[in-house]
């Protein structure tokens, strides 16, 4: 008897499909593969009556998140740093006993695994009286109160940002921000001064973006806490300046060709080094799952340049120059309009894309954010806060952030609360709003 | 009593705990006391931060060592608050106000128009004139010669034509020496139409076109009397700058938001500035004419034409008698006023005899 062709192969290559499929990939290729099964028997060349089960198998292993988390460890053990280093003698004011949900030795910690839900509970009326306010106070100081005022615009959306009912937090001050952006602004002054007396001076400006970026990633995580443990990040300038002046100018150079590659490195850079007390993030995905998300947007795009290119040049000739000029606001509106739409096609998918491949220690996130919920809202919210002068704004950010925070989890194995502190240092504002006044996008 | 999750800050696991207040002869003291009543923590409450309240997040007590207590109940935390008459921050008492929030709103708008109307045109027209003359001959230095490689040809204008407008603006120059440096060219666009522009730095580009559809040579000096109003009154720098202060605000304001509403807007905002100019270019050149007796007639009648020969670029079916006419071109993207308005203005001007 033949045994099964699949019987050696782990359970993604049954399927035919990359280890970092979604579901919905993993749903279409077991179908696909039934129903080239299914052909195969109405022409009697059916394959061994095991391969039908190892198919089966591997489906309700991979469509299951738990199990397939579970067989994905199995296969490919997680990095050793990634496993968590037992607490050293804690700090406990008095002794107590455990509290009854914390792992005790009876229990199988492989066995005990939960889904915490992340949830934004934050509104968009309260957001936008705490915007208001604090636009109004920044703009009668002359712009001093606008360090309080970011301050509080984090601590909203990480304060209201909950996972399994906890709190994050921001821990910035304003005295760090202050400081930073007088830095940051003598900074920038002297570099400009000095380039308009020798341009060639300008290149002082190179060595040091890496060095900013870094401190501002370092100044978010460690500002950043949830279950009052800080986040910290790790990354060095010299890696910092391959990834964004090494691949940014190989982007820049090869028309944005390069883009996504860049992309990627800056997410990975940023996520595998950072770390929630002492689990380390882990990400990973493949240039290749970057660039299937870039490529469709950028060829409608390509399309639509080329084509608007091919409109202008045909009418040129005979149809006059000013009734192009006049029909010029309708087509911006409308590239305006498909512009939103890739732009929100592109996020969820690098959103789903990124955190589905990310781990904080033994614990994985889950992210199912759907492309035509979200661009639903983004359509609405764009459209809103354009007809409203942008005063619907506030109410956008609160909607986005929901709609992320309800479709995405943290699959958690055992518990977090084996998470201990770091060594903690005190750490300036000054990258951070250096970042800012350069427009460096340093989210997360 | 209020329940809360206490963290140590050392490790990430949350220890459900039980606050209490108690009230001593030297102020109010908190306790913390976890699962089996024993007290973890008993410090004066003056010392505890208390976070701000953020809408249903949650609220955290915090303690000098750095431990923590989250607080889910906030109403229970607001009576514990009163309770040791502490007051949330006049601040954040403003932030839960609608009234108060109202009125900071309409601060904001109050102000963003003073600088918009106000502020920002007079501190341009303040300090166009103060900037080096330099700055005007590296803003026009090139355009001439990057548009005779794109939309601008030799003109075909017969050196005798071009002689006798180039008399006639002299003679007009002459008689007003307020007029500033300027340099005439001319140029041939058929795809652009009639126009003329003038650059900062006083070259004035004057379009066959534009000659074609003029009576006479005063005709085309009342356009170049237009177009030198705009370099006297330094307005390419002064749209400069107000141009570049409206973007970086609304950058600024919408930055975060989308790049496509950020460069309607400013479009929007700037267009109104241009209208203004264009209005003082037009009482300028007025001024001017009425003051040299050619009146404000050929300027009228230019504009007119100009608009006459657009319309009918843009395939637009309009009449020619009916002047003030439905000019429906929304105004308030175009970067020139509506032609019967202008018309309107230097009509009065002639009447009051502002040339005098």
């Amino acid at each position: 008897m033949k045994t099964s062709p699949l019987a050696h192969l782990n359970h993604y290559e049954r399927l035919g499909i990359s280890r970092n499929a979604t579901s919905e990939e993993i749903t279409s290729a077991y179908r696909e593969r039934l129903r080239i099964l299914r052909a195969q028997i109405t022409q009697h060349a059916a394959p061994p009556p095991d391969y039908m089960d190892d198919l089966r198998e591997a489906y309700k292993i991979l469509s299951d998140p738990w199990l397939r988390h579970e067989y994905d460890d199995e296969q490919w053990p997680p990095p050793a740093d990634l496993t968590i280093i037992p607490p050293p003698t804690l700090f406990d004011p008095i002794a107590s006993p455990p509290p009854p949900n914390s792992g005790s030795g009876k229990v199988d910690n492989r066995s005990r695994r939960s889904e915490y839900q992340f949830e934004f509970v934050g509104n968009g009326s309260e957001y936008f009286r705490i915007w208001i306010v604090n636009l109004l106070l920044s703009i009668v100081t002359l712009g001093v109160y606008s360090a309080w005022a970011k301050v509080r615009r984090e601590q909203y959306f990480h304060r209201n940002l909950l996972l399994d009912g906890k709190g994050f937090d921001y821990h910035g001050t304003p005295k760090a921000i202050l400081k930073g952006r007088a830095i940051a602004f003598v900074a920038f002054m002297v570099i400009s001064a000095a380039s308009n007396i020798l341009p060639i001076l300008q290149l002082l400006i190179l060595p040091v973006i890496p060095w900013m970026l870094v401190r501002a990633f370092r100044f978010r995580a460690a500002n950043s806490s949830f279950c009052n443990l800080r986040f910290h990040f790790s990354g060095e300038a010299k890696e910092a300046a391959k990834v964004f002046l090494g691949y940014g100018f190989l982007s820049s150079i090869s028309f944005g060709l390069l883009f996504p590659a860049f992309y990627r490195q800056q997410r990975l850079f940023v996520l595998n080094h950072t770390a929630y007390g002492t689990a380390k993030f882990h990400t990973d995905f493949s240039n290749k799952e970057i660039y299937s998300i870039f490529m469709k947007p950028g060829l409608i795009m390509l399309g639509l340049f080329l084509g608007l290119g091919g409109l202008f040049a045909l009418y040129r000739s005979d149809v006059s120059f000013l009734f192009l000029i006049a029909l010029l606001p309708v087509l911006f509106v409308g590239v305006a309009f498909l512009w939103v739409i890739v732009y929100g096609w592109v996020q969820v998918n690098l959103f789903n894309l990124i955190w589905n491949n990310t781990r904080v220690a033994k614990h994985r996130f889950i992210s199912r954010l759907e492309t035509k919920g979200y661009l639903k809202l983004v359509v609405k919210n764009w459209l809103i806060t354009f007809v409203t002068l942008g005063l619907y704004w506030p109410w956008a950010k609160v909607a986005v952030a929901t709609y992320r925070a309800e479709r995405t989890k943290l699959l958690v194995r055992g518990s977090l609360e084996g998470i201990v502190a770091q060594e903690t240092q005190a750490i300036g504002a000054l990258g951070d709003e250096a970042a800012d006044m350069f427009d460096f996008d340093v989210a997360l | 009593m209020l329940s809360a999750n206490f963290f140590d800050g050392q490790s990430a696991r949350p220890q459900p705990v039980r606050l209490y207040l108690h009230h001593e002869p030297a102020g109010a003291m908190l306790e913390v006391q976890d699962q089996a009543g024993l007290a973890l923590l008993v410090v004066p409450f003056k010392k505890v931060q208390v976070s701000e309240p953020m809408g249903r997040a949650p609220r955290t007590l915090r303690f000098s060592n750095g431990a923590l207590c989250e607080v889910a109940d906030l109403a229970g935390l607001r009576e514990l608050l009163q309770a040791t008459q502490r007051q949330e921050s006049w601040i954040v008492r403003l932030q839960a106000s609608w009234g108060a929030t109202l009125f900071a709103f309409a601060g904001v708008i109050l102000f963003i128009a003073a600088c918009y109307y106000i502020v920002l045109p007079a501190a341009a027209k303040i300090i166009a004139p103060r900037l080096p003359a330099s700055v005007n001959r590296t803003l026009s230095e090139g355009s001439l010669q990057s548009l005779d490689k794109t939309m601008l040809h030799p003109s075909k204008l017969s050196a005798e034509r071009q002689t006798a407008i180039l008399s006639t603006i002299q003679h007009f120059a002459q008689q007003n020496p307020s007029l500033p440096a300027y340099r005439i060219f001319f140029r041939s666009a058929p795809k652009v139409g009639p126009n003329a522009f003038a650059l900062p730095n006083g070259d004035i580009v004057i379009f066959d076109e534009l000659v074609a559809i003029a009576r006479n040579d005063q005709d085309v000096l009342a356009v170049v009397a237009h177009e030198l109003g705009h370099v006297k009154l330094h307005h390419g720098l002064r749209q400069l700058i107000q141009g570049t202060v409206v973007s970086l605000a609304v950058g600024a304001y919408f930055g975060d938001f989308s790049s496509v509403a950020t460069s309607l807007s400013t479009m929007v905002l700037q267009s109104n500035y241009s209208r203004n100019f264009e209005r003082e270019a037009d009482q300028f050149a007025g001024r001017l004419l009425l003051h040299s007796q050619l009146g404000v007639e050929p300027l009228a009648f230019m504009l007119r034409q100009l608009e006459k020969e657009h319309s009918k670029k843009t395939g637009k079916n309009t009449d020619n008698d009916d002047r003030h006419g439905d000019n429906s071109n929304s105004d308030w993207l175009s970067s020139h006023p509506d032609t019967s308005e202008r018309i309107q203005r230097l009509e009065n001007m002639a009447r009051k005899g502002l040339g005098q």
